[in-house]
């Protein structure tokens, strides 16, 4: 089901907005004004877009030697303002131009790209993929800068998961900043595999810089881009289900929950969902897990837990064979190890705790 | 002699020029060994070169990797007393050659030639003022050491030598908070090598070439576990050696081509057996059977199974329970194997899961693929360390154990994983690689057992 | 397969959560100080609203206005800090000098501890967070900052750094210490909303519990808030700042928070009557037997802890190597520990290690009181007891494990073997002083310690290979708080 919901481009954060299963999404308008006065800090944003980049350039001057004397930098947010595919796909042509005169190394080319473009095909569709920063040094490699506003506590990100998306994303651009260039008959090793990371420090608004190898990560996103699958394909696969229809038919605030929400697990019955506790954060996790509710799935459970039950269709099932049913050939192995520890507990049950 | 002998020779030659080199001064060198490298007689050897120029100290992290070291040097030098420290309820489960002191309490080595403990007992003694610092400390399986047990044994000596298998498991801790110390340099976690080479980054990293424990055939596999610099070939050449199982006349088709399993990893060293695809349970009993099975069939009178081998090129060596060892990654499977033998007669065949291997070495391994039956590959059953250690353990032949769907685990994307500032380490990446070369490699190996 | 699993299969057909322990495995103070937090949107070092008290009808609120805003923040931060402090600190005023753990040097020891509650484990690492920021800001020089918020700083980074210990009490998470007593059929990070927990323990009639849980977790407890939550305040806090024009005056802020302060105490009402329902709850089981011990553990860090604040001892903000290496170990060691006590002092706890092979429990076939062994000069007396199993015994030759009963005193494995198509275990009494269990009587033995092992802490010298060539000692990680301006 996700693979035919990014295809089809279903916003799946508003799919079912109105009914009981809506998805609680967005973020806060704190979190992202926290995010854009950090980077307007870090650039030196005079309020009006135009920024000076001090505290940038010296941390790039601190950790990648750049000169402070030789900084060109170009903004390209307010080059082409706005965010509408016309003005992306602008800033992307232009982005593309640059790379090109810094890749040639002529004469004086911009060493601090803000606002930079990348464009990729992904699934069939072109999409648009905005750095924080492109920054390069004569005769060095272009670094990818990501500005990020979880601070770095005494040396270390307080939050992996939020570190690691960071570098999922500066991995990203590392990927699409090389495509361009190889593109344009340049070396895709002009771009480092080290990309620059600024966050605040401690518990202030101080920026600092974190340079992190992510070559690794790299190459994952790209198996990652490479698996989404184009609509075409994913339509055919359907066997004639018009998918399109029924997502129009969910996402319609006019018709009644329960037809929506009827439609939907029709599409899912057809197509399949797979349930687990890494689908947190999608936007159909409430839907999908009523689902597994009503079934009984095992795939409530943790993953562990999950695992310990393969071959007992349902929990009730489940429970029945914890006190003794006769389970056939295929349950058989969890079957024992439920009735073994079921055993155990009623017998803790019948003794008295210690004291 | 051959050429990765050759090779091998000049290697730590070099190293031990090196360290003699060092002494007086400070600093540490470090040697990368692979599987089966034959640390255990280098750091013999090493001990009686040095042992006339200054004292030393020799230490590993477990009491075991400690007793076997104790009965390499005191074999490979009669006439060097050896003054074993051990820690208070290890004891040496072999009776101490004439020229070995055990020394209970500890301050009975104090000024020794030659001290050999645990790195927690040498560095207890220390701290406790019962041994002074010696010239040299050589420290063996210096990649299963944390930092935290190297601290207190550092002070020891001002010149360090670290020995150790970098594709082996990584030191852990179980308690979830110690990932705050991730990448930095206070990490009690993290190898003792890493600490010194990144306080110390030009110290002298050297690479073993050569591995003495797994022959030619078995290099693709080996490989998998290493870096791609980290270039080494087998001692033995892939015809010296051979495990063979007579022929017989087996009825039931399950164990007939459990036999054909057996006769195929005796020729080519190893076997890869897949079962039916499928998720199962942590200790699945299709698997437990199987493994059982052939570790049974290996100890059946009726196919007398013989080796020939660069030690007994005649042959005619019978495979005895004591040289098999089965591996697995949980203890839930570990009892269920160790069940499943006991009911087929054979309750001396160790079964172990690949944390309790480590340095260990049989004839014949069997061990249970970490990803079989899982329905997505994880960071723990990635790691690669696990796999490493399970797959180099034998001389003649290992047999691997799993699912068909095993391999298609790493056929999509690998999940999203944490990352820490710090440290270029992506263990779940890693795994991720590691394991899909090995698959390569098992590759020509595989065999499918039908339900 | 654990029992945590069954437990959660079993409460997806009851209906409602199913205990996982028959005894409460912290102790549980009658008066706490229950604390509960909203931050804005992800500010991680500041809090927009803050609830306190010693009883649910007793809950103080303080709002920042806008958190992001030093002045505001810090303004709002006292009274609690105040309350905080004096609550926290009381037991000390009572410290006397009594004899260190095993006998040795002398101590200055409360005599009891105190406890905060708070609904989960995000709240613990925001209060940390607080105490990071707060514990290093200057007292003088040119923004000084009360010392009663300095003082409070330190003593959230020392519960926020106890927070881990296995076992502890001084700051108890409650989605923490349901998840230890309850098995429910939710994931790990559902398990970690403290609503859903308690609609699944105790559903609304006719509801599942499941049903009621994913109901439940809809609206955030805290401390982050939702896009909702924070949608709402957004216009309250913009229209603050055009009534405030700048001023930070006590007075001016006062008169103008209540709008801000009404939306703050609706979402943390909520937070407090769940968490003090769920507090309730729980207090009414019996207290597990080793809670003392560990309370014991918990009254000599925090001793150790207000010492140091007293003596005004500058922590540093990073912990040093040996400190780190010191650190582990304790948690390592009290992880063992206390998961083997919890299991000697409940049964369903002991559910586990039976099933893992790491106890057995069996009945006592015969008792051999005249055994005796060969010591260093004479026959010493080793009892001998015969369990005959209910399963299958997988503990090894020679290893030692302990009678829950007693599980101080140890027995040796001596051998296993079969009687009667059971499995048969030979149990060696190490202490003849130690009590056996009667024929005819069911008993358990466990493997694993239920006491720490004593290691001496590292040299706070770090040896040469530690540290790089030109290290010299690390001083304190001072920080210069930069303003916030909203």
């Amino acid at each position: 089901m996700a693979g035919l919901a990014f295809a089809e481009g279903v916003d799946l954060d508003k799919l079912l907005a109105g009914t009981p299963l809506a998805a609680a999404f967005g973020q806060s308008g704190f979190a992202f004004a926290r995010g854009t006065t950090f980077e307007a800090r870090v650039k030196d944003d005079q309020g009006d877009g135009h920024c000076r980049y001090g505290p940038l350039l010296e941390l790039l001057r601190e950790h990648l030697d750049f000169e402070l004397s030789d900084v060109r930098t170009i903004n390209l947010r307010t080059l082409h303002p706005g965010k509408s595919r016309e003005a992306m796909a602008a800033r992307a042509k232009e982005t593309r131009r640059l790379l090109r005169e810094m890749a040639r190394c002529k004469e004086a080319p911009p060493n601090l790209i803000d606002g930079a473009v990348l464009e990729e095909t992904v699934g069939g569709r072109t999409a648009y993929y905005e750095a924080d920063g492109i920054a390069f040094r004569l005769r060095a490699q272009l670094v990818i800068i990501e500005i990020k506003s979880f601070p770095i506590v005494d040396g270390q990100a307080a939050d992996p998961q939020a570190l690691a998306s960071a570098l999922d994303q500066g991995a990203l651009y590392i990927l699409l900043t090389r495509r361009t260039l190889a593109s344009e008959g340049f070396p895709p090793e002009l771009v480092s595999t080290r990309m620059a990371l600024v966050c605040p420090q401690n518990v202030g608004m101080r920026p600092c810089l974190h340079l992190k190898e992510v070559e690794r990560r790299m190459r994952r996103i790209e198996a990652l881009l490479e698996s989404v699958p184009e609509l075409a394909a994913v339509r055919a696969s359907l066997g004639g289900l018009d998918a399109t229809a029924v997502f129009e038919t969910v996402s319609n605030r006019r018709r009644s929950a329960d037809d929506r929400l009827r439609e939907l697990h029709g599409l899912c019955d057809a197509v399949g969902t797979v349930f687990g506790p890494s689908c947190d954060g999608c936007g159909m996790y409430r839907f999908c897990r009523e689902r597994e509710f009503h079934a009984g799935s095992p795939n409530l459970l943790d993953e562990a837990a999950s695992r310990e039950l393969v071959g007992i269709p349902n929990l009730t099932r489940a429970s029945a064979l914890a006190a003794g049913a006769e389970p056939t050939p295929v349950e058989a192995p969890a079957a024992r190890a439920l009735a073994a520890i079921a055993a155990l507990r009623d017998d803790a049950l019948a003794r008295v705790p210690p004291s | 002699m051959t050429q990765a002998e050759r090779r091998a020779r000049v290697v730590t030659k070099e190293v031990q020029a090196e360290l003699i080199g060092r002494l007086g001064r400070r600093g540490a060198i470090v040697l990368k060994s692979p599987a089966g490298g034959g640390k255990s007689t280098f750091i013999a050897d090493t001990v009686g070169r040095i042992a006339a120029r200054c004292r030393v100290a020799v230490a590993a992290p477990t009491n075991e990797q400690v007793y076997a070291l104790v009965a390499s040097i005191a074999a490979a030098w009669p006439e060097l007393a050896i003054h074993y420290v051990p820690a208070q309820e290890a004891q040496l489960p072999f009776q101490p050659p004439s020229n070995v002191t055990v020394c209970r309490p500890a301050r009975t080595a104090c000024g020794a030639q030659v001290i050999v403990g645990t790195l927690d007992k040498l560095g207890d003694a220390l701290q406790r003022g019962d041994l002074e610092a010696v010239g040299c400390l050589i420290v063996d399986e210096a990649y299963q050491a944390d930092s935290a047990r190297y601290y207190r044994a550092a002070p020891i000596a001002d010149v360090h030598l670290l020995v150790g298998d970098p594709g082996q498991i990584d030191p852990f801790a179980n308690t979830p908070e110690a990932m705050r110390y991730r990448g930095l340099p206070e990490d009690p976690v993290r190898t003792a090598v890493d600490v010194v080479v990144a306080n110390h980054p030009d110290t002298p990293v050297y690479r073993l070439p050569i591995t003495r424990r797994l022959d030619a055939r078995a290099l693709p596999l080996a490989r998998s576990f290493y870096e791609p610099d980290h270039h080494f070939d087998a001692w033995v050449p892939a015809d010296a050696r051979e495990l063979s199982f007579a022929t017989a006349l087996v009825r039931d088709r399950r164990l007939r081509e459990l036999d054909a399993t057996l006769r195929a990893a005796g020729t080519s060293g190893i076997a890869h057996l897949e079962l039916p695809p499928g998720a199962s349970l942590v200790a699945d009993p299709e698997v437990v059977d199987a493994i059982a099975t052939l570790a049974s069939r290996a100890l059946d009178p009726t196919l007398a199974a013989a080796m020939r081998c660069e030690r007994n090129p005649a042959g005619g060596v019978p495979l005895t329970a004591n040289r098999i060892a089965v591996g697995a990654s949980h203890k839930e499977q570990v009892r269920a194997l160790r069940r499943a033998l006991r009911e087929r007669g054979h309750p001396d065949v160790l079964v172990q899961t690949a944390n309790k291997l480590q340095g260990a070495e049989f004839d014949l391994t069997i061990c249970w693929h970490p990803l079989s039956g899982l329905t997505d590959a994880d960071v723990f059953h990635l790691e690669a360390g696990r796999m490493c250690v399970l797959a180099t353990r034998h001389r003649h032949a290992c047999i691997v154990v799993g699912r068909a769907s095993d391999r298609d685990l790493l056929d999509g994307v690998p999940p999203s994983c944490e990352a820490w500032l710090g440290s270029d380490a992506e263990p779940l990446l890693e795994g991720w690689d590691t394991h899909r070369a090995f698959f390569a490699a098992l590759e020509p190996h595989r065999r499918l057992l039908a339900a | 397969m654990s029992l945590a699993t069954l437990q959660a299969i079993e409460s997806f057909v009851s209906g409602h959560a199913e205990r996982t322990a028959m005894v409460r495995h912290r102790a549980l103070d009658s008066q706490p100080l229950m604390v509960c937090a909203f931050q804005l949107g992800g500010e991680p070092f500041s809090a927009a609203a803050i609830a306190w008290g010693r009883s649910v009808d007793d809950m103080h609120l303080a709002v920042a206005g806008d958190p992001r805003n030093r002045d505001l923040l810090f303004a709002a931060l006292e009274p609690f800090a105040r309350d905080f402090c004096a609550y926290f600190e009381a037991p000390w005023a009572h410290a006397q000098v009594e004899a260190g753990p095993r006998g040795g040097g002398m101590q200055l020891l409360a005599p009891t501890s105190p406890q905060i509650v708070v609904p989960n484990r995000q709240t613990v690492m925001l209060l940390g967070r607080l105490g990071r920021r707060l514990r290093f800001l200057p007292t003088d020089g040119p923004q000084p900052a009360d010392p009663i918020i300095v003082r409070h700083g330190a003593h959230l980074a020392f519960l926020r750094e106890h927070g881990p210990v296995a076992g502890q009490q001084l700051i108890v998470d409650l989605d923490g210490l349901l998840d230890e007593h309850w098995g429910m059929a939710l994931n790990a990070t559902e398990r970690s909303n403290l609503a859903a927990l308690d609609a699944f323990i105790e559903p609304p009639a006719g509801v599942h519990g499941h049903l009621a849980a994913a109901q439940a977790e809809l609206e955030p407890l805290g401390p982050r808030p939702d896009a909702e939550q924070d949608a709402r305040v957004e216009p309250l806090i913009q229209d603050f700042h055009r009534r405030r024009k700048g001023s930070t005056s006590p007075r001016v802020v006062e008169s103008l928070l209540s709008p801000i302060r009404e939306h703050y105490r609706e979402l943390l009402e909520r937070t407090w009557e769940t968490s003090w329902r769920c507090l309730e709850r729980e207090r009414g089981w019996p207290q597990a037997r080793h809670v003392p011990e560990r309370m014991e553990a918990d009254r000599r860090e925090y001793s150790f802890h207000m010492e140091g604040v007293e003596a005004q001892i500058r922590r540093r903000s990073r912990r040093t190597m040996p400190q780190a290496i010191a650190h582990v170990r304790k948690l390592s060691d009290a992880e063992s520990v206390v998961a083997t006590q919890r299991a000697a002092d409940d049964p369903l706890k002991m559910v586990d290690l039976i099933a893992s092979g790491q106890a057995i429990i069996g009945i006592v076939d015969r008792i051999d009181l005249g055994h005796t062994i060969l010591g260093p000069s004479r026959a010493v007396s080793r009892p001998l007891a015969y369990l005959r199993l209910d399963g299958e015994c997988f503990l090894d030759i020679g290893e030692v494990v302990h009678w829950d009963q007693q599980p101080q005193k140890s027995y040796e494995v001596r051998s296993i073997g079969t009687r009667g198509g059971r499995e048969e275990v030979c149990l060696m009494l190490e202490n003849p002083q130690a009590s056996l269990p009667e024929a005819g009587e069911r008993a358990c033995f466990f493997a694993g310690d239920v006491k720490s092992r004593f290691t001496p802490s590292p040299s706070r010298d770090i040896p040469w290979t530690h540290r790089t060539p030109e290290a010299q000692a690390e001083t304190p990680d001072l920080e210069d708080n930069e303003e916030q301006a909203a």
